[in-house]
């Protein structure tokens, strides 16, 4: 949540599991911006749907970084989604298989202040199974562009 | 003979399937619970450094890590031949006192409360966490998630990450609390009094108000006389952190108590083809199969067998709704499955309160919290309740410290004979008969699983060597693409 009296509205919220090979791609990302942003405000989490609520619980606007596997995502390529965008899961299955527009009605039918804005950047990348620290060599090269998404993204917003 | 599969299961941790085999004469012939997850990390500790297996088990899963973190730091001080200072011990038991309250928490509000809440034969699309919200008020739910934020930020300070936890290390815990940060904790813990107190109300209001509710968790389809086994401190009285595991029989009756480090004499494991989950049981007993009763090893873990080892709770609220239901269910030790509800949130209570204990102990803000190994590692076990039953870590190491050999008896792997009996016994008392099985009465299947609060991420790992595989392959909606087998 923002900082009572602080004027951030906007958060940029990195994802990603850190010894999932290329799926940190997102916490990498937002830690970069961190360094080259200094006063956006910027979390990172390695959690999922319902645990994110209290994060962007109070934000006007939260731009997500994060991975995207699979035949229709190119390595190294930065795509840009709304909640909208994406698929749907099987709903309320778990606190796992929510997905993000679920958990946004959730947060708002309980009345929680929710995000008016919503964007997903989102890296391709090659290998978000394996155990490991390093990032693929196709993703190490793309992950400067995905900070530059997320810059163009906030100067976008202002 | 007709077969009826349920699967994906749902409002659980981690995946399963459970399929039911009906004769023509339409009656149940068998079930099969089949767990499809597999971890392996007992392979892949083998060569890191003892020390590092708190941080990397806490990867297990993402729903337990606090659980693992403090087993895999008790079993690093049995490995080191080190103790704790109090305050090291304390502050363990602090973090883990705040997780079992969310933990306990999760399952009663978004995975099993909407069975009752909502009615266990309610639409799908109103029989979750929304539709428990409608019922019970928005109110409910914002002091749920206000509670989660709150147990997060806590275990963040604590544990220093709300998710993967770091700070326990062999001989105790890398960082302490200042009193600001102890006035700050034990704010929430008393919050969490209330809540815990709240969700008592919630449970007494919507499931014993309910006359239906309580003919179905005092039935005979959800019923099954096992032996339990739970921690136990000094008094008897349940200990989430640590303690003496105690073993009863269907009358109560102590059969065995133990330090956690001789679990290799009391407690073997069986193994089936179908699935990659092994079957724990009482050795002094003996496996005699998938069935109850006092000549069989079957065991039973978590909130139930934890209250029914208990010859009392040690916090003043947890002691009367103890009190209470046993007082409903006609005495301990309670049989019960779906009682399991009922002491999953008195649970919640005592963790509650005893987290607020913690807060207040004069000892939690010393800068003693942790004692230098200096012993050459060798072995070790280390013990905790985890929320879905009893939690072992045992790790062996070379003189340098580096493993050699792990083994994780993990909580949900203790229930999962009992899951299996109780989902046999629900599907032939509910399915057999019937000229067509809604998905109602499939819940109500589902629901004989659900009172264990099953994490099957973690409970996993036997592969075999061979054995016959199926991929199924589905579109968003359910529906099959390809099959493919070996």
């Amino acid at each position: 949540m923002p900082r009572d009296g602080a004027c951030e509205r906007t958060l940029v919220l990195g994802l990603g599991n850190d010894i999932l090979t290329d799926d940190r791609v997102g916490l990498l990302a937002s830690r970069e911006l961190a360094a080259q942003a200094p006063l956006v405000a910027v979390e990172e989490a390695c959690l999922c749907n319902l645990d994110l609520l209290p994060i962007i619980e109070g934000y006007d606007r939260v731009v997500i970084l994060d991975a995207i596997w699979g035949q229709a995502w190119e390595a190294g390529r930065v795509y840009r989604f709304t909640p909208a965008d994406l698929p749907h899961s099987f709903g309320y299955r778990s606190p796992h298989t929510m997905d993000l527009s679920n958990m946004l009605a959730m947060g708002r039918d309980m009345g929680l202040q929710m995000p008016k804005q919503i964007i997903v950047l989102a890296l391709g990348v090659v290998d978000p199974f394996t155990f490991g620290e390093e990032l693929t060599p196709a993703v190490r090269e793309g992950l400067p562009g995905l900070v530059d998404a997320a810059r163009s993204e906030l100067g976008a917003g202002e | 003979m007709k077969r009826i599969t349920i699967d994906p299961i749902t409002r659980l941790e981690g995946h399963g399937k459970i399929e039911i085999f009906v004769g023509d004469d339409g009656q149940v012939v068998n079930t099969y619970f089949q767990i499809p997850e597999l971890r392996g990390f007992e392979k892949f500790a083998q060569g890191r450094p003892v020390e590092e297996l708190p941080r990397i088990t806490t990867r297990i899963c993402g729903v337990c890590p606090e659980a693992h973190h403090m087993a895999g730091a008790k079993a690093c001080d049995a490995v080191y031949h080190v103790e704790p200072p109090p305050t090291g011990r304390k502050l363990r038991e602090l973090l883990y006192s705040t997780f079992f309250v969310a933990d306990h928490s999760v399952h009663f509000y978004v995975l099993a409360g909407p069975d009752f809440v909502c009615g266990p034969k309610a639409p799908v699309a109103e029989r979750n966490v929304l539709g428990l919200i409608q019922k019970v008020g928005i109110d409910a739910g914002k002091r749920f998630f206000g509670m989660r934020r709150q147990a997060h930020e806590v275990i963040k300070l604590l544990g220093g990450k709300a998710i993967h936890q770091v700070t326990a290390l062999p001989g105790g815990v890398s960082r302490g609390i200042n009193e600001e940060e102890r006035k700050h904790i034990e704010a929430v813990a008393e919050d969490f009094v209330d809540f815990g107190q709240f969700t008592l109300d919630v449970f007494e209001d919507v499931v014993l108000g309910n006359q239906g509710y309580v003919d179905l968790v005092t039935g005979s389809t959800f019923r099954h006389e096992t032996y339990y086994i739970g921690l136990v401190d000094e008094n008897n009285c349940p200990n989430f952190y640590d303690g003496q595991i105690r073993v009863v029989d269907q009358d109560g009756k102590e059969t065995a108590k133990f330090h956690p480090s001789e679990y290799l004499e009391h407690i073997a494991e069986h193994v089936e083809p179908w699935t990659y989950l092994k079957y724990p049981y009482l050795k002094a007993v003996g496996w005699k199969g998938l069935v109850d009763g006092k000549d069989s090893g079957v065991y039973r873990s978590a909130p139930l067998a934890r209250l029914n080892v208990a010859d009392g709770m040690s916090t003043p609220k947890a002691q009367a709704a103890y009190e209470r239901m046993y007082s409903v269910l006609g005495g301990r030790p309670c049989h019960q499955t779906l009682a399991y509800h009922w002491a999953r949130v008195i649970e919640i209570q005592a963790a509650a309160e005893r987290m607020l204990e913690l807060a207040r102990d004069p000892d939690i803000t010393s800068d003693d919290f942790r004692t230098v190994p200096t012993a050459t590692p060798t072995e070790g076990v280390g013990c905790v309740e985890a929320p879905r039953g009893l939690l072992i870590h045992h790790y062996k190491t070379d003189e340098r410290g580096v493993v050699t050999d792990a083994n994780l008896v993990v909580g949900t792997t203790n229930n999962y004979a009992p899951m299996t009996l109780s989902i046999k016994k629900a599907a032939t008392d509910l399915i057999s008969g019937l000229d067509e099985v809604d998905e109602g009465s499939l819940n109500m299947v589902e629901m004989a699983f659900r009172a264990y609060d099953p994490c099957f991420g973690c409970a996993t790992h036997n592969l075999g060597d061979e054995g016959s595989l199926e991929i199924n392959i589905r579109r968003r909606d359910g529906t099959l693409i390809h099959t493919a087998r070996r």
